[in-house]
Order: structure tokens, then sequence, then C-alpha cells
């Protein structure tokens, strides 16, 4: 009788390590499977989120409404073919030649306008002033962007 | 007492065999015993599990809910996004809610109907109603929804009001591109343009880069469908494309529509005139001639031609609109655009040959294409002498805007047969590895010519200094509608511009269909007053776009100049 129920009891110990271990196992499967499914939601819905601001970029970036907006808030307009200065002025495209340095980009270029424009509680100084002004027109104060593009002109035409 | 006496009785004598059975069987009963509480157990272990561990609000609850939410979602893969040159995207695909009704569970359909109006109005109130009170158990209300929309039909509170989750085809710039790109069904399937073409390939999830430039496209756009409006013009097409490998960087054709609702866009909107629109397009097409002309006869430039009476071929006159009454060199035929003096030149080259230069140009034949939507030239069949005469100069033949490109393409890029394209990597394949069609001396000479009109022909007006602008001007009369012949005042009228003339980069051509002359045009609607001073405009944006540099030529070195020597009489200012 001793014999039979220490059998049992130890059978009764492997049935409950065994169910134990199961239950562990199968609770970090299901774990691991609600992180994955978490993750994949947070992948589908980051994808998504991210197809949704390309189409807006691209919306908001359409060359047709930036050029109303910048007919309606900006006072200048696109250059004619005569006030292209040939060999003074050449737009930036693709790599950047080896004759522009990085001193001339950094002297001259838009981060230095951007960053005068944010120190400066009055007036640009000077930073734009070799690039001609084609075709202004009467500035008009429009809000704070139209007090920004105010200091822009009055930086340019100095 | 006498029973427990027995017992005790028994059990005494109960021994041996008998008595381990005994005990085996109890061992047995507690096995089962065990078995079944551990089960119970276990299941309690799983109810814990399932209603407190994984309960509505455990953390599983949000991937489960996605899990419901991705069976709703077809499984295939999304219809990937179509790119311009410089990785602008000009098409994709959103998920988006649709509106299905199971009228089973429609607790107030008079309610729900009207509700559903309101946030959609352009369904009508008895429609919805029918479908709401319908006995189906699935009817499709509205599909492709706003996230507004969605959120609006959630504030009904309908429970028989559910949504499936589809896949749309968005494009961000609306009908600019529209012909090029075509559009999709409601099921996502091309059914025209690239979308066709690359449906499947689209389909696969594979991204595609076409050739288009966005901001060359919305410049085309523009000058177009201002021209077409100025000269209240039935529409316009517009093709702008790279001499050397064949690539398209835009091409409009006037009227258009918006991809995203093709229910209202006419069929003269969806037509794409770049592509299936043959037109007899006049004068442009001495160039092939005068190239034909060259290339087989090797002919000087101080040939002449009389011009002085008009041809008469049976029925058939041809005369000058720009009439000169004198004898004229190759340069004077070309420049005053002389239908008298490039009927002779067609007439010299010879009917074979000329229709055999024509057909390597890729004129005559259908256009081989990467959108489906092309159609085959109109040509003579037989083709007579009378045809190569009047061929000369662009009538009886009618072909395609963009055959017409990619032929003037071929000649000035220095005579190498160009394929048009509009996906990028269709055009690897460097210029001079391609079929040579004219000789790089009567490339040069043609290139000269097409200066040659815009600084002192018809096309001056699409001049543009600085940037050396050649190109020819074609005004051809429509054949009148209902009976023979043509019609003098329905025009279309085209001019095709390449720049810089001498290494030419671009090809430009522009063609207005039936414009009406304008005060500042004089009444004119002739293709130097209207189609030419778009192409300047063209020029003029793309140059500060692309920030092509315009280069300071003095007068007496102007490319062309050495021509002039050939022009005698100046008859026009």
């Amino acid at each position: 009788m001793k014999k039979i129920r220490g059998r049992t009891i130890g059978v009764f110990l492997v049935a409950a390590l065994s169910g134990a271990a199961l239950l562990h196992i199968s609770q970090n499967v299901q774990q691991a499977e609600d992180d994955l499914a978490r993750a994949k939601l947070s992948y589908e819905s980051q994808q998504e989120m991210i197809r949704v601001l390309d189409v807006e970029w691209a919306y908001l970036n359409s060359p047709g409404r930036l050029e109303v907006l910048a007919r309606e808030y900006l006072d200048v307009q696109a250059p004619g073919a005569g006030q292209m200065m040939p060999g003074q002025i050449a737009l930036p495209v693709g790599d950047i030649p080896p004759e522009i340095g990085a001193s001339r980009i950094e002297g001259d270029g838009v981060s230095s306008l951007v960053h005068n424009i944010s120190q400066s509680s009055g007036e640009v100084s000077g930073v734009v002033r070799g690039v001609p002004a084609p075709g202004r027109k009467p500035k008009s104060q429009k809000g704070d962007f139209g007090a920004l593009l105010n200091g822009l002109g009055k930086g340019a035409t100095q | 007492m006498i029973f427990n006496h027995a017992m005790r009785r028994n059990s005494v004598k109960l021994v041996g065999d008998r008595s381990s059975s005994l005990g085996l069987t109890r061992g047995r009963l507690v096995l089962v015993s065990g078995f079944f509480v551990l089960a119970y157990m276990m299941l309690a272990v799983r109810a814990f599990d399932l209603t407190v561990i994984q309960g509505e609000f455990g953390a599983g609850a949000e991937g489960r809910q996605f899990e419901q939410v991705q069976k709703s979602v077809p499984e295939d893969i999304l219809r990937a996004d179509v790119v311009d040159r410089n990785g602008v995207l000009l098409a994709t695909t959103l998920k988006t809610a649709s509106l299905y009704a199971d009228p089973r569970y429609i607790s107030d359909h008079q309610e729900a109907a009207q509700g559903l109006v309101e946030i959609f109005p352009e369904l009508s109130f008895g429609d919805v109603l029918q479908k709401l009170q319908s006995e189906k158990r699935f009817l499709w209300i509205k599909r492709g929804l706003t996230p507004e929309e969605q959120a609006r039909v959630l504030e009904i509170g309908e429970p028989g009001l559910g949504f499936r989750y589809e896949n749309k085809r968005v494009y961000p710039h609306g009908s600019l591109m529209s012909h090029m790109l075509g559009f999709v069904n409601i099921d996502g399937e091309g059914q025209a343009g690239i979308e066709r073409s690359f449906n499947k390939y689209l389909g696969y999830g594979d991204s595609l880069s076409l050739t288009l430039d966005v901001r060359l496209q919305h410049i085309l756009h523009r000058e177009v469908q201002k021209t077409v409006e100025e000269f209240s013009a039935l529409g316009g097409v517009g093709v702008i494309m790279d001499v050397n490998n064949g690539e398209i960087l835009a091409g409009v054709s006037l009227p258009d529509f918006d991809p995203h609702n093709l229910g209202s866009a006419k069929s003269s909107e969806i037509f794409n005139g770049i592509t299936l629109g043959v037109y007899e397009l006049g004068s442009v097409f001495k160039i092939f001639s005068t190239a034909a002309l060259f290339e087989t006869l090797n002919v000087p430039m101080n040939t002449t031609f009389d011009a002085r009476e008009p041809i008469k071929v049976g029925r058939f006159k041809i005369s000058d609109y720009h009439a000169e009454d004198r004898e004229l060199t190759v340069p004077e035929v070309f420049m005053y655009s002389s239908n008298i003096g490039s009927a002779m030149m067609g007439q010299a080259v010879g009917t074979e040959t000329l229709r055999d230069f024509y057909r390597d140009l890729g004129l005559l034949d259908t256009l081989d294409f990467e959108i489906k939507e092309v159609t085959k030239p109109i040509v003579p069949s037989p083709w007579g002498d009378v045809h190569t005469l009047t061929a000369s100069y662009g009538h009886g033949v009618a072909t395609t805007p963009l055959q017409l490109t990619t032929a003037v393409s071929s000649i000035v890029n220095g005579g190498y047969a160009v394929k048009p394209t509009l996906v990028m990597g269709g055009a690897d394949k460097a210029p001079d590895q391609n079929v040579r069609v004219v000789s790089e001396q009567t490339a040069h000479r043609m290139r000269q010519l097409l200066r040659l009109v815009v600084d002192q022909g018809t096309g001056k007006n699409a001049d543009v200094p600085g940037y050396r602008v050649g190109g020819k001007t074609g005004t051809a009369e429509k054949p009148r509608q209902g009976g023979r012949g043509y019609d003098r005042k329905r025009l279309m009228s085209s001019f095709v511009g390449v720049f810089p003339v001498d290494q030419p980069r671009y090809a430009i051509f522009v063609v207005i269909d039936e414009p009406k002359g304008t005060k500042a045009s004089y009444g004119y609607a002739t293709a130097g007053w209207t189609a030419a001073p778009a192409v300047r405009r063209i020029i003029t944006s793309m140059a500060s776009v692309l920030g092509i540099k315009p280069a300071v030529v003095k007068k007496d070195k102007e490319f062309g100049d050495e021509l002039k020597q050939y022009i005698s009489v100046k008859k026009r200012g």
C-alpha cells in the first residue's frame, strides 16, 4: 500500500509539474503572440500613417498649390529668363560642384539666413544681398507670416 | 453490530489475492479522482487565465482587436506607389472604411436613412431608405469614407451599420497627370494609362518610378491650359521629351479629368490626346520632308524652289499661307513655311523614299509605348504621288503628338532614333547605340534651320533670349465636318521647340485645338500666335526650375547665322 501511494504521489507530482510547465509555456506563447500582434498593429498603423503623411506631403507640396500660395502670400514672382544671370547665379541641381566649397554654402546658404532671422529682433541684415529681387509687388502686412516676409523683403532690398 | 462484526470477520478473512486487488481498486479510484481534481483545477486555472489574465482589459486585447480588423481587410498586397523621377508621390493606396448595412439589425429605418443622407448629401433619402428596408443581409451604402465621415456614421449609433476596410487609390496631384497615370476601377484594377499597363506589376507591391517630373508637368499643364483659355480653344496637348533618350518629362491632354471622380468625367476629358489623338499636324512635318531631302539627295542649302505659282494636281491646289512669290532657297522654304517649296522637296525625294523615311521615324505605324491607349496613324492607302506632295507639308497624314515629338527628337539629337518611354530605366541605352535615322550632318543642318525659324521666321514668339530655342510652327486646317476638303476656320495650331538648339536636350510640343483669334493676336489663331508663345513661357519656367543658365551669345555668333546668307529678301518685318 505504501508502495502504491508513493507512486501515485509521484504521478500526481509529475502531472502537476507538467501541467504547470505547460501552462507556463502556453502563457509565454500567448504573451509572445500578443506582443507580435501588438507589434504588427503598431507597424501597420505606422505604415498607414506614413502613407497618409506621404499623400499629405505630396498634396501640400503640389506645384500648383505652392504657386497659388506664393502668389497670395509672397511679394515675389518667378524670375523671367532675362533676370537669370549667366555664369553668376546657378541654382544647385544634384551634387554640389567641387568648385563651390562648403564655406560658401555655410556663409550664404539657407541655414545662416534662418539663424539671422531667429536671432534678430529687428531687420535682417544683408544675408541675401546678392540675390536679385525680381518683380516685387507692394508689400502688405499679413500677421506674423507677413511680418516675417516683410523682414525678409527689407533685408533683400538693403 | 452483527453486520460490523461480520464485516470485521470478513476483513480478517480477506488476505492474499483478494486483499491486494481491493487495494489496487482503491488506488485506481484515487488516481481517477485525482485526475478529475487536476482536470478541474486546470479548467479553473484556464478560466482564470482567460477571464482575468487575458480578459477584456488584459494586455492582449489590443492585439486581438487588430486581428479582427485584419480579417475584414483584404489580405492581398497593397497596390504599389507610383513616383516621379525625383521620388515625388504620384499615386498610392490608402486603407479606407466602406459603409455597409445589415437591414435585419436596423432599429429605426427612417432615422438611420435621415442620418446617412445628412452625412452623404449625394445619396438620396429614398434610395437609402429602400436599401435599409430590404430583406438582404448585406448592402453597400457608401465606399471609401473619410475618417470624419466614418466618425459621424458611428455617432448615429445604429447597430445595423457596419464598416469594411478597403484599399483606395489616391492621386495627390489630382488631374495634373491623369492621362499618363490613368485610373483604377472600384476594385483597384487599372483601367487606363500606367495603372492599366502595369496593373500586375503594381499589384505585386513593387513601386514604379516614372520619367515624369511633377514640376515640369505643372508648367506644361499651366501654359497649355492658359493658351486654351486665352484663345477659347476646344483643347490642347503638350509633351516635353528628353531628346537624347526619349524620356517623357511631362505630358498633358486637355480637357482632363479628376481620377477620384470618374463618374462625372466626360468621354472627351478621358480621351488621351497625346497617344490616341491622330491629327494632321501641318507644317511641323516640313522638318521631316526637309531632313529627307538632305539625307537622300544631300542638296546644298542654296538649292532653290520656285514658289511663285501654286501647284495644281488634279482637284488639289497647293499654295502658300505666307506667300513670298519668288524662288526660295531651302532655308527660306523652311523659314517662311512654304507649302509649295516643301511639296517640291517631297517630289524631289520621291514617293517611296519619303514614305520609308517617315516610317523609319515611326510616323506611320502604331506607337510602341508603355501606355496601351495608342492608335494607328491615318496614312493614305494607296499612297500616290499626290499624297507625297501633301505629306511633305503635313496634310493627308495624321499622327499622334507623341509620335511627332519622338520623330523630331530623333532628328535633332544627332540622328539616333529614340523610343518614347515613361518608365525610369526604360531608356538605359546610350543614344548612339540606337539606330541612326539621319546623318550627323543632316541633324546639324536641321538644327540650324530650326533656329532660323525662331530667330527670323514664323516662330519668333517662341524665342527666349539666352536659351537658343529652335522650332517649327504648324498651322493645319481641320477636315470639314460632314464634307470633303478642309475648313479654313477650324485650325490645329502647333509648335515644336527644342533647346538649347546647338546641343539639344529638350523637345517641347504644344498643339492647340481650334483656337480663336483675339485682339492681342490681331485676330490670328495661327501657331506663331498661339502655340509658340506657350512654348516660350514653358522654356522660361523650365529654365528657372531646372537651373539652366542662359548663355550670352554675340550677335554675329548666333547658331545658324551662316544660313542667313541664303536669305535674299526679307519681305515682312
